[in-house]
């Protein structure tokens, strides 16, 4: 399987050959050979063939994307497809309709807009309250609102559409 | 004697397992979204009190003391936050009969009053930071400066969240600073009186832990350094403090003290001070309650502050005295939040996957969640603190890395990087600290630049895991199923969203 990453805005290819336990992983040319073992739900046991032995805690957070915390460090990982380069590029060109996501779960304190208004890049939408913390969600782009889908004081969960730009 | 702890969480926990140590049966109280957390199961009774917003539970004082009446509870210990240090509740439980663990409500009332405080430390003769009256022009503006000496802080009357202050560093600047400080007064706080305060430039934040008992013996426990804050909220703490030696522990301990006495104090609580890079410190304010760091103080001093709580409140006097409140050793605490700091601290609530924790040698956790335990959004975000505890702070923080490197929390997101990456900055391990430290590391890189610079072997190892994850998931899921939907913001993937933070589907 091969996918591409990015790191310090280069792209690295990923190749992972192999299946079950037993993986060949080339990243960036190099190839090195791994034993990836369950333990328990969200942990596994990654050695290496010089003896080293590392417990991986993860979490998948969507296709690709996975919250790795090994060592003393937590990493989120994107594997991106190798079709999926094209894709992206083009999409972050077109314009349109612009979707207003809850980044988290919580309570709209206050909406900043309302329907028709012309909005700029930075400019506050709405309030997302979450644990005692007050979250502005912000335009990411100029647009005018197209659609408020939410009222104050209503409770959302994350990943939620808030708000239509266009 | 039946207690009922007022709270949830980590501090819920700590509590009900002072109340078995001492032999008392603990009460816990519950809202709807909390009723398998480990709190309500370790003790011996469990009572629900109402729906998730803590306006509606843990804020609910006749839900609270109904519930008291109900499991026949003697005394309530309020824990921190929500009811602690509301002086109106205190007297709504002692009014029903029970024993309030804590400070009397008069002396709650009086401390909770900021200026109060302050005149208070000014007539016992504990150092506050220099102020003025409001200021008439800016010849008086200067006469205060060249008497406390510069820079000074220039604060609107009505003034809050950095609106209408000006530092003012030498004479020349002081009309403008004037100026501009007096109109933002009059623009937001429609009062453009300004008064004038020594700044103390770059301070740490030290407190002292105190206790006292009804025959007004009153000890103090040495401080505690609390400058790793990020936007005045605590992060981390450490007792001792590099700053503080043992003349200054004794000063600092002498001011607090002499606070306490003058209202009347007893049981746990805590005088903060600002501490100057000159050495002189400044009373704040006092905190009328039990801290979420008072277990760096019990690690050092060898004490159970919560078990001292308890039998002060049943009647018990203190039977210890000052000479022998000596510190041994260094810790340090860590607040494990629920929180983001690879999305600049973005709250993360939601249902914990894994929980690994630390163990071995120095270490304690209190914890207030383990696998399985959901994380509700009404909440403040504390999951857990880390105390880690050694003979010298260097060897404390040898063992800080070694626990937060075998702690492992998967399904949110925790502050956990945040400590890992700390660890790595010079002015943290050499102990030069202030409360602006960490908004400034903060603001100067994000943690997710620094993580990565700092060690590439094992973001190089984090890909291939990532990758070997994704080839074992790509045999084992049913192809991206789960993802499409969640792109699509299908309305089921909502409900089962809103049923895993425990409510109930609309």
């Amino acid at each position: 399987m091969k996918w591409w990453v990015e790191r310090d805005g280069r792209r690295f290819e990923v190749v992972v050959s192999g299946q079950g336990q037993q993986f060949a992983v080339r990243l960036d040319g190099h190839e090195r050979r791994v034993s990836f073992l369950p333990v328990a739900n969200n942990l596994s046991a990654m050695l290496d063939e010089d003896g080293r032995a590392y417990s991986v805690a993860h979490q998948r957070l969507g296709r690709g994307r996975w919250r790795v915390s090994l060592g003393d460090r937590e990493f989120v990982v994107q594997l991106r497809d190798p079709l999926e380069r094209e894709v992206t590029q083009r999409s972050g060109q077109r314009q349109g309709p612009q979707e207003i996501r809850a980044p988290i779960p919580g309570k709209v304190v206050r909406l900043a807009v309302s329907k028709g208004d012309v909005v700029v890049a930075g400019q506050p939408l709405l309030v997302l309250e979450a644990m005692k913390m007050e979250n502005p969600i912000c335009a990411d782009g100029e647009g005018r609102v197209d659609e408020v889908l939410v009222a104050a004081g209503a409770t959302v969960e994350g990943g939620q559409l808030l708000l239509m730009l266009r | 004697m039946r207690i009922l702890i007022a709270n949830r969480g980590e501090i819920a926990l700590r509590i009900i397992r002072a109340c078995r140590e001492l032999g008392h049966e603990s009460v816990a109280v519950y809202s709807d979204v909390d009723h398998t957390q480990p709190h309500v199961l370790a003790a011996d009774l469990a009572l629900p009190i109402g729906p998730a917003p803590a306006r509606e539970s843990y804020l609910n004082q006749e839900a609270i003391l109904a519930a008291a009446a109900r499991a026949g509870a003697g005394a309530v210990h309020p824990g921190y936050g929500f009811l602690a240090e509301n002086a109106g509740f205190a007297r709504a439980v002692e009014a029903a009969g029970l024993i309030w663990i804590g400070p009397p409500p008069q002396v709650i009332e009086l401390l909770g009053s900021k200026t109060a405080a302050r005149d208070l430390a000014r007539r016992v003769g504990a150092p506050i930071v220099p102020g003025s009256d409001p200021l008439p022009d800016a010849a008086a503006a200067r006469r205060f400066a060249e008497e406390v000496g510069y820079p000074i802080l220039l604060k609107a009357v009505g003034g809050g969240g950095g609106k209408g202050m000006r530092v003012v560093r030498e004479s020349a600047e002081m009309d403008e600073a004037l100026a501009r400080a007096a109109s933002e007064g009059k623009a937001f706080f429609a009062d453009e009186r300004v008064y004038a305060e020594k700044l103390i430039e770059r301070p740490r934040h030290i407190e002292v832990q105190i206790l006292g008992d009804r025959t007004g013996t009153i000890l103090h426990f040495g401080e505690r350094e609390c400058s790793l804050q990020r936007r005045h909220q605590k992060v981390v703490e450490e007792t001792p403090s590099v700053a503080v030696d043992d003349g200054l522990r004794r000063r600092l301990g002498e001011a607090a003290v002499a606070v306490a006495r003058g209202a009347n104090y007893r049981s746990a609580g805590t005088v903060e001070f600002l501490l100057g890079q000159d050495g002189h410190f400044y009373f704040l304010e006092v905190n009328t309650r039990l801290q979420v760091e008072h277990p760096v103080t019990e690690v050092v001093y060898g004490i159970d502050l919560v078990h001292l709580m308890i039998r002060e409140a049943l009647g018990e006097t203190l039977a210890l005295r000052q000479e022998e409140i000596v510190p041994r050793g260094h810790a340090i605490e860590c607040r494990v939040y629920a929180e983001d700091p690879l999305r600049n601290f973005a709250p993360s609530p939601g249902t914990i996957e894994l929980l690994e924790r630390p163990g071995g040698p120095g270490v304690r956790v209190d914890s207030g969640v383990r696998t399985g335990s959901l994380v509700p959004l009404d909440y403040d975000p504390m999951l857990a603190k880390l105390i880690v505890f050694g003979t010298n702070r260097q060897e404390s923080l040898a063992r800080l890395r070694r626990a937060l490197a075998e702690y492992r929390i998967v399904g949110i997101a925790t502050t956990l990087p945040l400590f890992r990456l700390l660890l790595d900055v010079p002015a943290f391990r050499d102990g030069d600290l202030h409360t602006g430290l960490l908004d400034e590391l903060l603001s100067g890189g994000s943690v997710e630049a620094l993580e990565a610079a700092g060690s590439p072997e094992l973001e190089e190892l984090a890909i291939m895991a990532a990758g070997c994850l994704e080839a074992q998931a790509a045999t084992a899921l049913p192809g991206d199923l789960m993802d499409t939907v969640e792109r699509e913001g299908a309305a089921w993937r909502q409900e089962g969203r809103r049923m895993a933070h425990g409510r109930f589907p609309r």
